[in-house]
């Protein structure tokens, strides 16, 4: 398998230091897409930083993240995200007066930077693209269920719905990878099981690599073939949901020293 | 889980057309109703004061929807808008009264503006390329670009202390230059007036006049547009009431540069400016600016400048390009608020600097406030009220500042989400826009 | 959000200013003295500001007005001019207003207890300026400047009536809007700007016209305090400086060792954290407010001792120039305020010094020095920089 030929996402011996406080160290990963992969740990293990070095938020301090061979670390996040990296957020980060449809079909139309001449005018063409954006924006809010609710404002969307939407508007810049950063926070059981449901379609339906922060250790042990755990900045273990789920550091780690 | 794509309203797949003729159809309308409107103006049914309040209502209205693209459809709060609109009005005023002869050179009038743009952007240019050079030495060391400015800082300041009086270098090289700037603008004008005065006389006569017209408007936007420009690109790194702050102190800056400037009058303004904006004008004027920007706020773009509105982080997240869209806010209500300037001084037979001041500043933001942030309709809907309000207290003259700011804190008080609360009184789009949320968050930039 | 690092550098800095003093003697002190004088005068304003934005986040447009009403009261207390009486339709109204207030408390179901205690303090304001007036009116007609009796007595007018108005504007126009967007504030507290500028404007309070301000209004003021080898102190200065030093020390004390202090530091730290802790918010704002406007009252009266010229648009310049001093120097930070006026009133005096031309310039070098700032370091020369977590 040639290593630069295939579009995986590879961090390598990521580092990250606030001031004196070193919140990620040596960080390795490698994920493709196709692949659902987890990162745990205890709070303050440092994951959502590992996101957002992954996803330009700051540079890494140390180490290097590659995509499809090209290096991707130091640049904004913007640009990362045009390579093909997307992501959700841990506090619900939509555009919250803008209209369901609205979140997903701006995702889509990241060249809305042409066309002023077109927008002034309202040539045959500006409104064909525009109608062809919504139209792909409103199927994708279909596969996800929000179809009905595409003029709500975004606002006023029940909680589950809106994580949909932020996975629905991820989605819509047709990303190689997806990362995920704790999608079940404040779900019911219920609610996981779709979620469960949810995630492994998006990855069978789009072929997206997915990186899920979690906490809900059923849901990650579930649907995730590969799991790294994070304690303090630094990787205890890496493997099979089998494999860490028997990992005596990784119990130390959440459960303290066995008595 | 999910219903039929093709049920929902707002899937179709035409050809395009058809929007095109739905948008562009109420135009001819709102055009015709120049003519009534038109007639009951200028045949003063209704005096000639109150002439000059509709036209002051036309260039709020103007001012108020450019002002509403910055701050209330990209967020960026912004209180000098007044500055923008000087611009317009001086870089309108100064060719119109020097070098058009009473619109009769659109020729020469536009050689003016081209001559100038050539000359501060060959000083921008050379200015430019100092903070080029001061951002990159900041690979040298981190703090190699605070250093190097504050060298600066203090070798000028020793030079002024120790020369009291006697010329300086620092200023020796300030003065030079500039003394150079203005021999480059005199040369390119000097050379390039004959063959732009045979331009003019090629055009029919007939025509002349509206095109230089229309030239000194689109010349005094453009030039408030590049202001525009230069204002924003710092302002990306400022959030909420610091921006604020930068804007009022563009503005003011801005103001008292042309307080301090000879050839545009100094304090006392410039005058005699020859009068051409009429009420046909102004409410073309109205229009235009009132269908682009609409068209802007209410497409893909301004979705995404919305958006970046919302939420910039999460706006980098799906790949927007943050900066571009606020600076093009910027540069936008600043190019609308030059032309409203430049038909305000071509109106007006003279102009002064107080009359841009903050007090102009503070007026729109607040009409752009009450009418309720994001919303079109009602900024000028607001833009109406405010401007007549002060004429409706008349009877009461004493009191009457008085009782408008009483108001403007009820108003504040009772409906802080303005008149229209962010909506349309005109269908905008199918998924419908609603009120922005809080925008003067952070109090400090990240 | 406050960094008083000790109350060290702030004595430090003033330390340095009255110095200058002793130096010998070149027409660059002259200046340095002209520049920290008029810095004082900004710190005062500037403290204002800067208290309030720490805990509100708020600009609070009104503060340089309230500098201005000090002044105009000012004017009033030691002239023995009274304005005009208010017009009887001013008073029904205040009297409507209260009883509106009252009802629409009422039938929103809110009880007895809370509709009073919201309005009761604002009543009694009411009901007691009037004869309070009245008295203050008599006593100033009957003084005789320059006395001491005087001088305490328009002080204490002065800084009484600006506290209960600070009080006032924060009850009325801003603890409304505290849930809502900030811009509502902003333009609550430019309208409130507004109010007050054109209620001074009008003919009934004090008309558009300036007057002058009484010189000599301290005993010995007039005249200079140092008189030689070329250079001048005025009084007046040497007043300035001084009375900002012992205030500035007062205030210290006040932020850093005293329970009210404390809360005011908590509040600007965490609002809602504070609240938790069992510290009262509202009143904790509401004495960040009425300790702003007494310093601004202060300030007035200095300044108009100094530039002995009133108008109710004088607040508008020093007003803006305080603020931009608090954020050059870190809002939020009250030594910030104090080292950024200094630092201002000083470039100011060398711009007019030295530069040809200077003294056009002189009101553009605060602006040149907030665009400054604001694009090297936003959060000022004693700031932190708060970056928004994702």
């Amino acid at each position: 398998m040639n290593d630069t030929a295939d579009s995986a996402l590879r961090a390598e011996h990521l580092s990250r230091t606030f001031g004196g406080l070193t919140a990620v160290a040596d960080f390795c990963m490698r994920i493709s897409p196709g692949e659902l992969q987890g990162l745990i740990g205890p709070n303050g293990a440092g994951k959502t930083t590992c996101f957002n070095l992954i996803t330009g938020v700051y540079p890494p301090s140390e180490g290097q993240i590659l995509l499809c061979g090209q290096r991707i670390d130091g640049r904004p996040p913007a640009a990362i995200n045009r390579a093909g990296i997307a992501r959700t957020f841990q506090n619900i980060r939509l555009f919250a007066s803008l209209s369901v449809l609205d979140n997903v079909a701006v995702a889509f139309d990241r060249s809305a930077e042409k066309g002023l001449a077109g927008a002034i005018l309202r040539t045959p063409r500006f409104a064909r693209r525009r109608n062809q954006i919504e139209a792909e924006a409103l199927e994708l809010l279909a596969t996800l269920g929000l179809c009905d609710q595409a003029a709500m404002v975004a606002r006023n969307l029940p909680y589950g719905g809106q994580r949909r939407l932020e996975i629905a508007r991820a989605l819509a810049t047709r990303p190689k990878i997806l990362l995920l950063d704790e999608p079940a926070a404040g779900m019911n059981p219920q609610e996981k099981l779709d979620l469960m449901q949810l995630i492994r379609f998006i990855r069978d339906r789009f072929g997206v690599g997915i990186l899920l922060i979690e906490h809900d250790m059923k849901l990650v042990m579930s649907i995730c073939q590969k799991i790294t755990v994070l304690d303090h900045g630094e990787t205890i273990a890496v493997g099979t949901p089998e494999q860490v789920q028997n990992d005596p550091k990784v119990i130390e780690a959440y459960l303290g020293e066995p008595v | 889980m999910s219903s039929r794509r093709s049920d929902h309203p707002a899937a179709s797949s035409d050809s395009g057309w058809r929007t095109t003729l739905l948008s562009n159809a109420p135009l001819p309308v709102l055009i015709a109703l120049l003519i009534p409107l038109g007639w009951a103006v200028g045949s003063r049914a209704f005096g000639l004061y109150n002439e000059r309040i509709v036209m002051l209502v036309g260039f709020n209205i103007i001012l108020a929807v450019s002002l509403q693209l910055i701050n209330g459809f990209s967020g960026q709060f912004s209180l000098g808008h007044a500055g923008f609109m000087a611009i317009g009005a001086y870089l309108a005023a100064y060719p119109a009264m020097t070098y058009s002869r009473q619109f009769h050179e659109p020729g020469v009038t536009l050689l003016f503006f081209l001559s100038l743009g050539l000359t501060v952007g060959i000083a921008g240019a050379v200015i430019g390329g100092l903070f080029v050079l001061l951002r990159q030495s900041r690979r040298l060391h981190r703090s190699a670009p605070g250093i190097l400015l504050v060298l600066m800082l203090v070798w000028i300041l020793a030079d002024f202390a120790i020369s009291a009086n006697r010329p300086t270098p620092t200023l020796a090289i300030w003065t030079h230059g500039v003394a150079a700037l203005q021999r480059l603008f005199s040369a390119l004008i000097g050379t390039g007036t004959a063959p732009a005065a045979k331009l003019s006389s090629a055009l029919p006569s007939s025509i002349r006049q509206p095109i230089c017209f229309i030239i000194l408007l689109l010349g005094g936007g453009t030039c408030a547009a590049a202001v525009g420009f230069i204002v924003g690109l710092p302002a990306l790194r400022l959030r909420g009431d610091y921006l604020a702050i930068a804007t009022l102190g563009f503005a003011e800056i801005i103001r008292i540069a042309i307080q301090n400037s000879p050839p545009l009058g100094g304090a006392l303004g410039l005058t005699p400016i020859p009068k051409y904006t009429d009420f046909a004008w102004l409410y073309g004027c109205v229009i235009v600016t009132v269908v682009v920007i609409w068209r802007i706020a209410y497409s893909p773009k301004g979705r995404a400048i919305m958006a970046v509105r919302e939420d910039e982080i999460a706006a980098a997240a799906i790949g927007l390009n943050t900066t571009q869209y606020k600076i093009t806010a910027f540069i936008i209500g600043a190019f609308f608020a030059g032309v409203a300037g430049a038909l305000y001084a071509l109106h007006e037979r003279s102009i002064t600097p107080t009359s841009f001041g903050l007090q102009k500043s503070i007026e729109l933001v607040v009409m752009v406030t009450l009418g309720g942030l994001g919303s079109i309709s009602g900024a000028i809907l607001a833009a109406a009220v405010l401007t007549l309000l002060p004429e409706v207290l008349r009877p009461v003259e004493e009191y009457r500042m008085v009782i408008y700011s009483l108001l403007l804190v009820v108003m504040m008080l009772l409906r802080p989400q303005g008149l229209l609360g962010g909506w349309e009184l005109w269908p905008a789009r199918r998924g419908h826009v609603r009120a922005p949320s809080p925008t003067v968050a952070e109090p400090v930039p990240a | 959000m406050w960094r008083l690092a000790g109350g060290a550098d702030i004595l430090v800095c003033l330390g340095s200013a009255s110095a200058g003093s002793t130096f010998l003697v070149t027409e660059f002190l002259q200046q340095l003295v002209n520049g920290l004088s008029v810095g004082s005068i900004y710190a005062l304003i500037a403290v204002g500001y800067t208290m309030v934005y720490g805990v509100l986040q708020l600009i609070n447009f009104a503060h340089g007005d309230v500098f201005m009403v000090g002044a105009m009261v000012g004017l009033y207390a030691a002239t023995g001019q009274v304005p005009p009486a208010f017009p009887w339709w001013l008073h029904a109204a205040v009297i409507a207003g209260l009883f509106l207030a009252l009802l629409v408390y009422r039938l929103k179901g809110r009880s007895w207890r809370l509709t009073l205690g919201k309005l009761v303090p604002l009543a009694a304001i009411y009901v007691l300026a009037i004869p309070g007036l009245l008295i203050a009116s008599t006593i100033s007609k009957r003084l005789s400047l320059p006395t001491w009796t005087a001088t305490i007595f328009v002080l204490i007018v002065t800084v009484t009536l600006c506290g209960v108005l600070g009080y006032v504007i924060e009850r009325l126009a801003y603890r409304p809007l505290r849930n809502k967007p900030r811009i509502n504030s902003l333009i609550t507290a430019i309208g409130i700007s507004l109010l007050l500028e054109y209620g001074g404007q009008n003919p009934n309070v004090f008309g558009a016209t300036p007057q002058p301000f009484p010189a000599g209004l301290v005993p010995g003021i007039k005249g200079a305090l140092i008189s030689s080898h070329h250079i001048v102190i005025d009084r007046v200065d040497a007043l300035v400086l001084g009375l900002t030093l012992a205030i500035m020390i007062a205030l210290t004390f006040i932020v850093l060792k005293t329970r009210t202090g404390l809360a005011l530091r908590a509040v600007s730290y965490r609002f809602d954290t504070a609240s938790l802790m069992g510290v009262n918010i509202d009143r904790t704002i509401s004495f960040t407010f009425v300790l702003g406007s007494c310093l601004a009252a202060v300030a007035g009266l200095l300044y108009a001792e100094k530039y002995p010229s009133v108008d109710p648009l004088m607040g508008l310049l020093p007003g803006i120039k305080a603020f931009v001093a608090a954020v050059f120097g870190g809002i939020g930070n009250i030594a910030g305020a104090v080292i950024g006026s200094l630092v201002l009133g000083l470039i100011e005096a060398m711009v007019v010094g030295y530069l040809p031309g200077g003294s056009q310039y002189r009101d553009g070098v605060a602006f040149v020095i907030l665009i400054a700032i604001l694009l090297v370091k936003p959060s000022g020369l004693l700031g932190r920089n708060v970056v928004e977590k994702v």
